[in-house]
């Protein structure tokens, strides 16, 4: 499977944010989209959710037959930075809730204890109203509802930046270990953690979508080659190659 | 300190030009003709400016006429041509206006004013505290006397009845409430100093003093005079000429302190809860008391919800909404329903036992429909509670994508206009059983059918404002997260409902024919109701999102 995003525009007002921005995301791979402040990342991702109307340009998911198909709702889960969970349930009440009404849809359901468990939430904090949650416990709920509905294409806003280092260890794991099944995106300003995680670099400049290729570039040249991409400087030979 | 004040009053009107061109440009039509780059564009922020420049000296007079209208003019006149007060009406009004001087001081006193401008122009500008505030509150000062003064000396030398007040007494009141200001500022800021609170609703060290010292000012603004007592003339000039030392007195003081930006550090932070990240809308005040008065601001177990046993899917999951939130929801449609029984069971037994009361409900109450209906528009919870689902529940859940699932959205909707319709048919269906009986125990000779329009009336307007609040809500979901701005087309939805609700109350011909008007809203809400709810089912999955 394939996401493919073909020349896609978003204007507000008069500024043009994304200026035909393509790109076909492959399963299987964890993608890092950098770019500077303002560069566009989370309209990129709200655009592919649906949560903005886009001026132009569209999503697609292609089989391996070719054959494509809209991106629905529901081929997506998308992780914001700020976490947010309905304040007023306990997160047992959240997990029965969304087991409850994804019935059918959830291969192989487990008990909500047992995603807990999976998740490490301590017991005594399982009847805990969310809203006394602390920042990287809801995180990892909101990660959680996303990683049992299992959709295709995972957008993570910088996902781990609230999390302990060892629940940052986890997360990695997680997400590396399911990623075969998935098309895995995460925006983050973190360079080692782009490096570290994901399998390609996407950078999201001036508008369009533009690979990053490593090729046989040492690590710190590679990221010299990234941040000299991203200030329009000549050293990011490839960039300029893959512009047009 | 001139300079500090220039710089303030140019922030601070910058900041609500360009509030206001964006509002202008959220409206659907002005959107195209105003460009993006309208915040830099001098013609039109001048205009803008200058309307605010006009609304400021407006301000003025109209704040000032309105209060005196209000506050001091129509209760002088109840009391002396109703209650028929022997004192003399110059007296009373004097009085009042006494009496409501030494409340404003505690109540109406801006050198401590928890304002966003206040907040932008000391805490993140980094102006001096106090040269900001002192040059602030000097204005205001003016602005208020400025403004007595020449109303005042009108409304003696125009109104008759005000005659026998001398002269210098009015002259002078304007220096009493500047005065009057002045020390209890002072004061204010020496009990900050001492015991670190500030004298006003808001402390909760004083919170009940503060109450009981507002109710009994009020008091003695107007029980007095309606027993015949009023401060003589004498003692309001004494007052008012001691209070220009203690002004002058206070000024210095306040002048030489050097703790200003202590005190509003104290109420930033006091006020922190209403500020929320810019965020002024109820909605957000209401998540935050109803989260603290929860739990007490504590973590707990919860314990599991009895209410929601054996409750699966969307149902448990409204069911623990309302449960926890039933602050918010239910327990003001349990008073409203109290008091409104208690209303009509006082008028049964009025109408029982004096006959002239009954003899006029007779006569009259079937006229009442038209206005019920704006009464119904009062009690209708519809608007709270659609604030509090947005901002309590529906602003996180709909950033996971199974919440936006058209079975999702439609089975919660289902659950949620159950409730809605329940909070509020319980006051709905007290009017619709008290207004009946009212009618009966008046001897009201009316037929039949007037019994039936007078119980099935006041549900079908319950039934109807529920169905639209929460229709409109599913349809233009109004709100964004974190600003309070609201969609323009709902707030023009919400508008003109006020209007027609309002005019029902207005024109004359309905009350004349209420019957009519009963039937005709009966199947207005008939054919309403079920046109919206088939519009929401079809259209609510497309419209009800989050605004990004």
């Amino acid at each position: 499977m394939k996401l493919i995003a073909e020349n896609i525009r978003m204007t507000y007002d008069k500024k043009e944010v994304l200026k035909g921005a393509s790109f076909s995301f492959e399963q299987g791979k964890i993608y890092a989209l950098l770019g500077r402040n303002g560069a566009g990342k989370t309209t990129f991702f709200n655009c592919l959710n649906e949560d903005v109307k886009m001026t132009g340009g569209s999503f697609f998911l292609e089989d391996e037959a070719g054959g494509r198909r809209k991106v629905t709702a529901e081929d997506i889960g998308y992780v914001l930075s700020t976490p947010v969970v309905p304040e007023f349930l306990t997160a047992r009440e959240l997990l029965k809730f969304f087991l409850e009404i994804n019935a059918g849809r959830i291969e192989r359901p487990l008990s909500p204890d047992a995603y807990l468990d999976a998740v490490q939430i301590e017991e005594e904090d399982r009847n805990k109203l969310l809203r006394d949650f602390s920042h990287g416990m809801k995180n990892k709920m909101q990660m959680l509802l996303n990683l049992i509905a299992d959709p295709m294409l995972l957008l993570l806003d910088e996902p781990l930046t609230a999390l302990d280092v060892v629940a940052q260890d986890e997360m990695k794991h997680l997400l590396k270990s399911r990623k075969a099944e998935h098309i895995t995106i995460l925006s983050t300003h973190i360079m080692e953690l782009a490096l570290d995680m994901c399998d390609e670099v996407v950078l999201l400049h001036g508008g369009v979508l533009v690979p990053m290729d490593r090729g046989r570039l040492g690590m710190e040249e590679y990221k010299d080659s990234i941040i000299a991409a991203l200030r329009d400087e000549p050293a990011g030979a490839e960039r300029e190659n893959s512009h047009d | 300190m001139i300079e500090a004040f220039f710089l303030s009053k140019r922030l601070a009107i910058e900041c609500r030009v360009n509030g206001t061109l964006r509002v202008l440009r959220h409206v659907p039509l002005l959107k195209k003709l105003l460009p993006a780059d309208i915040y830099s564009k001098s013609w039109i922020k001048s205009l803008v400016f200058a309307f605010k420049i006009l609304g400021e000296i407006f301000s003025f007079f109209l704040g000032k006429i309105i209060y005196l209208a209000m506050m001091v003019a129509l209760p002088s006149v109840i009391i002396k041509e109703e209650i028929g007060s022997a004192a003399d009406p110059g007296s009373i009004a004097l009085h009042i206006f006494f009496c409501l001087t030494l409340l404003g001081t505690l109540m109406h006193n801006p050198l401590f004013d928890p304002s966003e401008e206040m907040f932008t122009a000391v805490f993140l500008l980094r102006m001096d505290a106090k040269k900001y505030s002192m040059s602030n509150y000097i204005y205001a000062l003016i602005k208020d006397a400025a403004g007595f003064l020449p109303l005042l000396v009108l409304c003696r030398l125009l109104i008759p009845a005000l005659r026998s007040l001398r002269i210098p007494v009015i002259l002078l009141l304007p220096l009493l409430v500047i005065g009057g200001k002045l020390i209890v500022s002072y004061l204010q800021l020496v009990l900050f100093r001492k015991k670190g609170f500030l004298f006003d609703g808001g402390a909760p060290q004083a919170n009940k003093l503060f109450v009981a010292v507002m109710l009994l000012l009020f008091a003695a603004a107007y029980v007095p005079p309606a027993f015949g007592l009023a401060l003589p003339q004498e003692a309001v000039l004494a007052f008012s000429a001691a209070a220009v030392p203690a002004g002058i007195f206070g000024l210095i003081m306040l002048l030489k302190a050097d703790d200003h930006r202590r005190v509003l550090k104290y109420i930033e932070f006091k006020n922190r809860a209403l500020r929320v990240e810019g965020e002024q809308s109820t909605a957000k005040v209401m998540k935050e008391s109803y989260l603290k008065k929860m739990d007490g601001g504590q973590a707990e177990d919860m314990l599991p919800e009895e209410a929601a046993a054996g409750k699966s899917g969307f149902a448990y999951f409204n069911t623990l909404f309302v449960r926890r939130h039933r602050r918010v929801l239910t327990r003001t449609a349990k008073r409203q329903a109290a008091v409104l029984a208690v209303a009509f069971a006082l008028g049964a037994a009025a109408c029982r036992f004096i006959p002239e009361a009954g003899r006029l409900v007779g006569a009259n109450l079937p006229k009442i429909l038209p206005a019920s209906l704006f009464l119904m528009y009062i009690l209708n919870r519809g608007e709270t509670i659609t604030q509090t689902l947005f901002f309590n529940c529906d602003s996180s859940m709909m950033n996971y994508n199974f919440y936006r699932r058209p079975d999702v959205i439609l089975g919660i909707f289902t659950e949620r206009l159950k409730t809605l319709v329940l909070i509020n048919l319980l006051p709905a269906a007290v009017i619709a059983a008290g207004l009946p009986i009212l009618y009966l125990v008046s001897g009201g000779a009316g037929r039949g059918i007037e019994y039936a329009v007078l119980g099935v009336a006041p549900l079908a307007m319950s039934v109807f404002f529920s169905v639209h609040y929460l229709t409109m809500y599913y349809l233009l979901q109004p709100y964004t997260d974190g600003l309070a701005q609201k969609g323009v087309a709902y707030r023009i939805v919400m508008i003109l409902t006020y209007l027609v609700c309002y005019l029902s109350l207005q024109i004359d011909a309905l009350r004349d024919n209420s019957l009519l008007f009963g039937i005709v809203v009966c199947l207005f809400a008939a054919a309403y109701v079920p046109a919206a709810l088939l519009l929401t089912y079809k259209l609510a999955p497309r419209t009800f999102r989050l605004r990004r």
